[in-house]
Order: structure tokens, then C-alpha cells, then sequence
């Protein structure tokens, strides 16, 4: 009896890619701890191996030590989709095969892709409809690589950016799996040297577009050019103090972001789609550590909430041993003098920050005699060391919760995480799920460390 | 150490409390004894309440209340602990600003300190010792009397047999009072016919001692209550030693309840009392890895044992790394590779590791048939001398850091390292680079 395809997903729903040069993409890995306070070490696993040429696909495990770059440049991350299915009659989904597809009276050519992606930066900052640099790659089930061409209207004639490119991965009898991927651009950015150019500044405002000082809502679009922070693009300060302005040098890079959208007809039944989100970043430059608070903490608060319901336990405990870890890694990544310095030089951290947008007292956010990376990272390990033992009080007590990111007083602002800025321009805090649960495992403290035993 | 601190100390006769001396007449040499006796009395106050609230809690507890109770009293007694840090920080800071040594030794156990009404002693959270605590911190009878407190007072005091007038002539805060005399200038009208000696001069009192004092924001990051506090002239120093007087007792602008003296008196109405639930561990009092010494409980058991000079070891890592930490000028602006700094924050490391190697502790018997575990035993080391040369002190604390380093090794075999293989881990290798950083700063 024939099956039908009753529902699709594309897993994961949002992919990130890194930019990068090489044609070579990077190697799978995973990131192990063998140190309690060391760095995480960089572990080869498994990795999927395209021949673009013909879409196929083999597994192989890459030998260490892995290679960011090679002799092209950076290897860029391109991540796989995959996509799962669920059949009539069943409740769970699973991967979406060959054979699945066979089941249903369909073949790997049934499955239809379209991709859209962009880069709005320019019109982020001009709202000028003719600044967006887009791409729409119509459906297609073949397995050739199709080059995401970014267009725009103010660009110069037959003038395009490479923001990467898809495949459709040819299934086989190994790897039976439908899957997708998207290999981010080069990190090219143009306008740097005129040969490179594509912009065309007779059409465009790009090249010279400034914002005021005190009012960055300027503009067709009112309100649609506050950013936060602002004049975070690259330009040079012209005009005196009082009338600086950050005038652009027109530079545009190829990252982008946008839509992944797989589509099914049933020979009989109805039409099944499902999309993913994919976009590209910069490459990882510290790839053996993790950022304090990062996308998948917001998820868990927004999937889970702010607080952590419950008698916490060891796995909570092993969450904030993580948490803390983290706390060390990044912040031995800081150059904690520069970040800490009370200086205007751009460059320098929150104190610039906290003078010039809300005039503020300059001064260092620490004691400028013990706030030196090394010294800052010393620190951090040592905490780390003594969450292991459940000490972790003081950790505890010196977090910033969410409604004092603007706590502009000594105190407020020795809170952690220190030096750093938050999405809304404020000192970073963070979620309140990481602070509840770190407040609670912090509370439990010697029992959870019997348990653990 | 103890007796040869005090020995030129005596208490004046009932009816006139006050401090007598028998030697130190120069009013600064005077002031910089009495400091020295200050920094004694707050570090060793610290270590007992440290011990104290390290105790409270652990498996034996069960009831979720009783759970909730001993972390609330722990958390209490932790920042009254911590509290005490910030004034020894301030008491060696005035020791810097009249040109005195800063110190750090304090008087080992068991030994009876006339400045209090009992024994040091490190033991586990009771009913009893929490009296002893109250009646170091208590205010003057005049403030006891009101807020109506006398009669309270009066009871615990019972408990210990205490006098009356005993109370009063052993208040911390009377040297305080003492201290903060010395410092004090007569009115300008009077200094004329004011007896000549009798405080200490302005020439003295050396504001260029600014940079060689503990800064508040190089040790307190959030704990507001934490007084840390730096002085260039008389009026900053009486202000200092005011504060740390005022946060004791709730004399001045904290607010009695407050005060450390305040804190304890709610835990001790709310404490159970013996024979009820007991929120402490069973641990051995006064723990310690000296066979000699008759007095204290002797750690017996061998891997406890190791643990405990472990212990003991990181202890005196703390205190030397602290002395050396105020015998460097503090950077003008920022520095990278700050020496300072990096004292500062292998300090504030060994308080991490006293606090896990404490805890461990904790979960290992003494030995000796009592049923009773042991404890940090928090052994003073014979010197906090440091060398007169800068590399030389570094030497000092490398071969500190390398006999770590064997106690980890040897710990790795045991069943206690065993279970605690991935703290002994992140120790060996917290250690392996304060060493690479210790060499470094010899050849420096």
C-alpha cells in the first residue's frame, strides 16, 4: 500500500555558516574537556564529504590536528539540512530516506527546493528598497551546485555578490538521507579596492552615507535606522566634536540570511513543504570556547522560561559548571586593560560607551591595577575550580540581573559578566534562566555536590 | 604568637575600661602595636566564623526547612566572615599609613587571648559558640541598655559565665576606641597645653602610603557591606576605624540589627538548643595535624591527614601571597603582567581552594573513634617573614606552589583523590601555570 507524507521539517531549523574562502569546507569536530580548567580540546568526528561535481556524498573521520585554514584561506562551515517526515497513521518523525520517499510512491527528483536569501545591511542604514542585495533561486531537485548570486539595483552593470552557494545532496545507498547544504561566501568585501567594486554610487548613497550623532532616524523610513549600537559600520569621523559624523566608506561584505524551503507533492495526496532558516557569520577564531550567553541559552529561557522550576540537581549543576566555563573562556578572549580602559579612543569598551551615551563620569569600569587578562582569567579558572567543590556563592552574588544592565554606579557596573556590551547596547547580563539556575545550583550547593558523588 | 603579641597588654581594673601598656609610650609606636593586636583579633575572628559556617548544613540534614535554615545562617556568618576580611584589609591599611609592618599573624589555638571573654577556638556552629560571637561583638552597655538588651545580654553572657564587668573590658570595639584616641588631635585652642605625646603626629601620618594600600575595588567586587578602607590623613583613618567599630556593634550608621553583633543575636534566638536538631556537621574541634600539640584533635586519619596540610598549606599560600601583595606599589593606570595584580588574584584563588579542600575535609573522619570528621585545621605557618628581595620572595612562592604539587600527586592515589579526581585535576593544573608565572617572575 502506498504511504503518504504528512507532514515535513527541516532539522536543524536554523543552520549558521562561517564564511570562508577555501573550497575545502571545514571538518567535523567535537569539543571535549580533559582539563577542569583548561581549554576545551578539538576532536575530529565524522564529517560528510560532497563531490560537488555530482552531488554524492561519503563519510570519512578527518585525522588531528584539524586544519582551519589551508592554502586557500579559511575553511568555511557549511552546514547540512536534513530532512524529516512524518507518514500518515504515524505520530513521530524521522529521517526522510530513499526509501521512505520509495514507500510513498515518490524518488529523491520528487523533492523540490527553493532558496532566498539577503543582505540588508546597506539598506538597514539607507532604507532604500534598491540597497537590498537579494537572491531567489526558483525550485529545483537536481544535485549541481547553484550559486546564491546577490543582485541589486544600485549596483553597477551585471555586477553581483557571491553570498555561497546550495546543493542538494544525491542520496545513496550509504547515506540514503535527503539532505541540503548551504556553503557560506568567501568573506570577500568589496569596495575596498576600486577593481572590486560593484556599487554604483551615482545610483546609490551608500559610499559617503553618514549618520548624525544625535539623531540616526533620518532618512525615506523614519525610525526604520535606529540601530543599537549605532554607527556600527565602517567610515571614517569627519567634522569637529560637536559635529562629528561617521561618514561610510562603502563597503559591503557577502554574509547573508535567509530562507531554505523544501516542497513535496504526494502522487495523490496533498502538498508537504517545510522551511529552515540558514545564515552565514564570521569565521570562529576561537573555536575551543564558548561565548557566555549565546543563542541556545535564549532558546532554552524562551522554550523553557526565566525561571528554573523544581529542586535543581545534578544535571542543573553540570549546566552551571558549563555556564562558569564559559564565563572563563571568554573572558580569557578579552584584552580586559583595553575593554576596562576609561578612554574615548574607539576601540575601548564600556566606559566610552556609558560617556557617550548617557555622559556618564569617564572612568575604568575596575581597578585598573588587577584588571589585566591574565590576571582576570586566573581568576575566572579558579572560580571554575571551585564550583567543582560548590563554591559558588560569590559567583552567584556578583551577577547582573536583567533589569540593572543600566545600573551605571561602580557597583552596578562591577557586576558580571563585566565589560561587555549586551544586543541592546546596555552592559551585558545574563538570561534570567542562567541566573536562576546558577542563583539555585549556588543555593543547593553541598548537597548537589553529595549527590554528584 | 599569641602571648608574645599581648604580653605588654593589660586590661585595666574593673570600673575603668580601657587598655593599659606597660611599653610602646610613642603614641605611633603605640597605635601600630594596638593595629597589629586589631589585625590579630579580625583574622582570627575570621578563621572561627569561616569554620563556623563551613560546618552548618551537610547529608545529615534532611528536612527541607532545616536545610533552609542552616544555608540561611550559613550565608549569614559567610558574609559576616567576609566582612571581618574587609576590616583586616582596613586595619593594615592604617598599619601602612602611620609606616608600620602590615600583619597577619594571629594567635594559634588553643590559646586564651585576654582580648575575649573565651578561648579561640574552631569548632562546629553550636548554641554555645554563637554566644561567644555575640559577646565579641557587642556594643557598649549604653546601647544595650537602649534597646533594651541588657537582660538578654545578661543571659548569654550566664551561659558562658561571663561577669559583668568582664563584658564590657572585653568588647573588640573598646580597642577601637583606643585606636582611634591616638589618632585623634586635640582642638587647635588646646593642642597648646595638650600633654605632648599624646597622639600621633601629622608627620607621621605619610599619605604617599596611598599606593601600598589595599584599594577597595582591587578586593570587593559586590559586597556593598564589604568596608574596605584606604586613608592619606588622620581624618580618613578615624573614619576607617570608626566604620569597622560601627559594622561590629551597630553603634554609629549601622543599624543595630544590622551589625555583626545584631546578625548573630537573631540566629541565636532562632538556634535550637542542645539535645534538639543539631543544623552543624560532627566535626572535630579544633583539628589539627600537630601530634604535639595535647590540646587540640589530632588528624589521624592518613589521607584526612594529607588533606589537612594541604589545607594548611594553601593557608599559608594565601597569607604569603597577601603580605607580598602589600609590599608592591600599586601600578600608576593600567598594566599589563601586573605582579600586584596577579597576588591579588591567586589570593582570591586561595580562598577557592580553602573553601573545596575545607569541604572535603569535612567528609573525612578524624580518626580517632569519636564518630567525629575532620576539618580545616587552619594551623598559622611558623613565618609570614618575607625576603628581602623581590626574586627572592617569588622563590618563595614557587617552591610553595611545587609542594602543592606533591601533596596532589600523592593525594591522586587514595580513595578520597580518587573520588575527588577531577578537583586534584583542575588543581595540578591551576598550579602548573601559577608556577610557570612564579619562575617567570624569579627570573624577572
Amino acid at each position: 500500500m502506498r504511504r503518504e507524507l504528512i507532514e515535513l521539517r527541516i532539522l536543524p531549523p536554523l543552520a549558521i555558516g562561517r564564511l570562508g574562502s577555501s573550497p575545502d569546507p571545514m571538518d567535523n569536530y567535537d569539543l571535549v574537556i580533559r582539563d577542569p580548567v583548561g581549554p576545551r580540546q578539538i576532536e575530529p568526528a565524522e564529517t560528510l564529504r560532497v563531490d560537488r561535481k555530482t552531488g554524492s556524498v561519503s563519510r570519512f573521520t578527518p585525522k588531528a590536528p584539524l586544519r582551519f585554514k589551508d592554502r586557500h584561506g579559511v575553511r568555511p562551515v557549511a552546514p547540512f539540512l536534513e530532512v524529516w517526515a512524518r507518514l500518515k497513521g504515524e505520530s513521530k518523525l524521522r529521517p526522510l530516506t530513499v526509501e521512505l520517499l520509495r514507500a510513498a510512491g515518490l524518488k529523491p527528483d520528487s523533492v523540490s527546493w527553493r532558496v532566498q536569501v539577503a543582505n540588508l545591511k546597506i539598506f538597514r542604514r539607507t532604507a532604500v528598497e534598491a540597497d537590498k542585495i537579494a537572491t531567489d533561486i526558483r525550485p529545483f531537485s537536481d544535485h549541481k551546485v547553484h550559486r546564491l548570486s546577490g543582485r541589486c539595483r544600485n549596483f553597477l552593470p551585471r555586477k553581483t555578490v557571491s553570498l555561497g552557494s546550495v546543493q542538494y545532496i544525491l542520496p545513496s545507498r550509504t547515506l540514503p538521507e535527503i539532505r541540503f547544504r548551504f556553503t557560506p561566501a568567501g568573506g570577500k568585501v568589496y569596495g575596498l579596492d576600486p577593481a572590486d567594486n560593484v556599487y554604483d554610487s551615482s545610483k546609490g548613497t551608500w559610499q559617503g552615507q553618514y549618520s548624525e550623532p544625535q539623531d540616526n532616524t533620518q532618512g525615506p523610513a523614519k525610525g526604520r535606522l535606529l540601530t543599537q549600537p549605532f554607527q556600527t559600520f565602517a567610515g571614517e569621523n569627519k567634522g569637529g566634536d560637536k559635529d562629528s559624523k561617521l561618514v561610510s566608506a562603502g563597503y559591503i561584505d557577502d554574509e547573508c540570511d535567509g530562507f531554505v524551503e523544501v516542497e513535496i507533492r504526494n502522487r495523490t495526496g496533498p502538498m508537504v513543504r517545510a522551511f529552515a532558516r540558514i545564515a552565514s557569520g564570521p569565521p570562529a577564531f576561537a573555536p575551543d570556547s564558548m561565548p557566555v550567553r549565546t543563542v541556545g541559552d535564549e532558546l532554552e529561557q524562551a522554550m523553557f522560561g526565566p525561571r528554573v522550576n523544581g529542586r535543581v540537581t545534578v544535571k542543573e549543576l553540570r549546566e552551571v559548571v558549563e555556564i562558569v566555563r564559559r564565563a572563563m573562556e571568554t573572558a580569557c578572549l578579552m584584552n580586559a586593560a583595553q575593554l576596562n580602559a576609561g578612554s574615548l579612543q574607539p576601540g575601548s569598551g564600556m566606559a566610552r560607551h556609558d560617556t557617550k551615551d548617557w555622559h556618564r563620569a569617564l572612568e575604568p569600569m575596575f581597578e585598573p591595577s588587577v584588571a589585566e587578562t591574565v590576571a582576570i582569567a586566573s581568576r575566572h579558572q579558579r572560580v571554575l575550580l571551585g564550583v567543582e567543590s560548590g563554591s559558588l556563592v560569590w559567583f552567584a552574588n556578583a551577577l547582573r540581573d536583567f533589569d540593572q544592565v543600566a545600573d551605571l554606579s561602580t557597583e552596578g557596573r562591577r557586576k558580571m559578566p563585566g565589560l561587555m556590551r549586551g544586543s541592546d547596547g546596555m552592559h551585558l547580563a545574563l538570561t534570567r534562566r542562567q541566573v536562576d539556575k546558577i542563583r539555585k545550583v549556588a543555593a543547593a550547593g553541598v548537597r548537589l555536590m553529595s549527590d554528584r558523588r | 604568637m599569641s602571648a608574645r603579641l599581648t604580653r605588654h597588654l593589660q586590661w585595666r581594673p574593673p570600673g575603668g575600661f580601657g587598655l593599659h601598656l606597660d611599653v610602646y609610650k610613642a603614641p605611633r609606636e603605640r597605635a601600630a602595636y594596638l593595629l597589629r593586636i586589631a589585625a590579630a583579633v579580625e583574622h582570627s575572628i575570621m578563621v572561627q566564623y569561616l569554620f563556623a559556617a563551613w560546618s552548618l548544613g551537610g547529608p545529615h540534614l534532611k528536612d527541607p526547612k532545616q536545610i533552609a535554615l542552616a544555608r540561611e545562617w550559613q550565608t549569614t556568618i559567610l558574609d559576616v566572615a567576609r566582612e571581618e576580611m574587609g576590616h583586616l584589609a582596613t586595619v593594615e591599611n592604617m598599619l601602612t599609613l602611620i609606616g608600620g609592618v602590615p600583619s597577619f599573624a594571629r594567635g594559634d589555638y588553643p590559646a586564651v587571648s585576654n582580648l575575649y571573654p573565651f578561648a579561640f577556638a574552631l569548632e562546629p556552629l553550636t548554641k554555645r559558640s554563637l554566644a561567644r560571637y555575640i559577646m565579641a561583638e557587642m556594643p557598649s552597655e549604653a546601647l544595650l541598655k537602649e534597646h533594651g538588651l541588657s537582660d538578654r545580654i545578661g543571659k548569654i553572657a550566664g551561659l558562658l559565665r561571663v561577669r559583668k564587668n568582664e563584658r564590657q573590658a572585653h568588647r573588640v570595639g573598646i580597642l577601637y576606641d583606643e585606636i582611634v584616641n591616638l589618632f585623634t588631635a586635640p582642638p587647635v585652642s588646646s593642642v597648646a597645653g595638650s600633654k605632648a605625646g599624646s597622639y600621633i603626629a601629622s608627620a607621621d601620618i605619610q599619605a604617599g602610603s596611598l599606593n601600598y594600600q589595599v584599594r577597595p575595588g582591587e578586593w570587593k567586587l559586590r559586597y556593598d557591606d564589604l568596608l574596605i578602607r584606604t586613608a592619606s590623613n588622620r581624618e580618613q583613618a578615624i573614619q576607617a576605624l570608626q566604620n569597622i567599630s560601627d559594622q561590629g556593634e551597630g553603634t554609629g550608621l549601622t543599624p543595630l540589627n544590622q551589625s555583626h553583633f545584631g546578625r548573630f543575636l537573631q540566629i541565636y534566638h532562632a538556634f535550637p538548643d542542645e539535645g534538639d536538631w543539631q543544623p552543624a556537621r560532627k566535626l572535630a574541634k579544633n583539628p589539627t595535624t600537630d601530634p604535639d600539640d595535647g590540646k587540640a584533635s589530632l588528624i589521624r586519619n592518613r589521607e584526612a591527614g594529607i588533606w589537612a596540610h594541604l589545607f594548611n598549606l594553601h593557608y599559608k599560600m594565601l597569607l604569603m601571597f597577601l603580605t607580598h601583595s602589600f609590599a608592591i606599589e600599586a601600578p600608576a593606570g593600567q598594566k599589563e603582567n601586573s605582579p600586584r595584580a596577579l597576588l591579588i588574584t591567586w589570593t582570591f584563588g586561595e580562598m577557592y581552594h580553602l573553601r573545596s579542600i575545607a569541604e572535603i575535609l569535612m567528609t573525612l573522619p578524624l580518626g580517632d573513634h569519636s564518630g567525629n570528621a575532620a576539618g580545616p585545621p587552619f594551623e598559622m605557618p611558623v613565618s609570614l617573614a618575607l625576603a628581602a628581595r623581590e626574586p627572592d620572595r617569588w622563590r618563595l612562592h614557587r617552591d610553595l606552589i611545587g609542594a602543592s604539587q606533591n601533596y596532589v600527586e600523592r593525594l591522586e592515589n587514595t580513595r578520597s583523590g580518587k573520588k575527588h579526581a577531577s578537583y586534584l585535576q583542575g588543581l595540578r593544573q591551576v598550579n602548573a601555570k601559577a608556577l610557570q608565572q612564579a619562575i617567570t617572575l624569579v627570573g624577572a
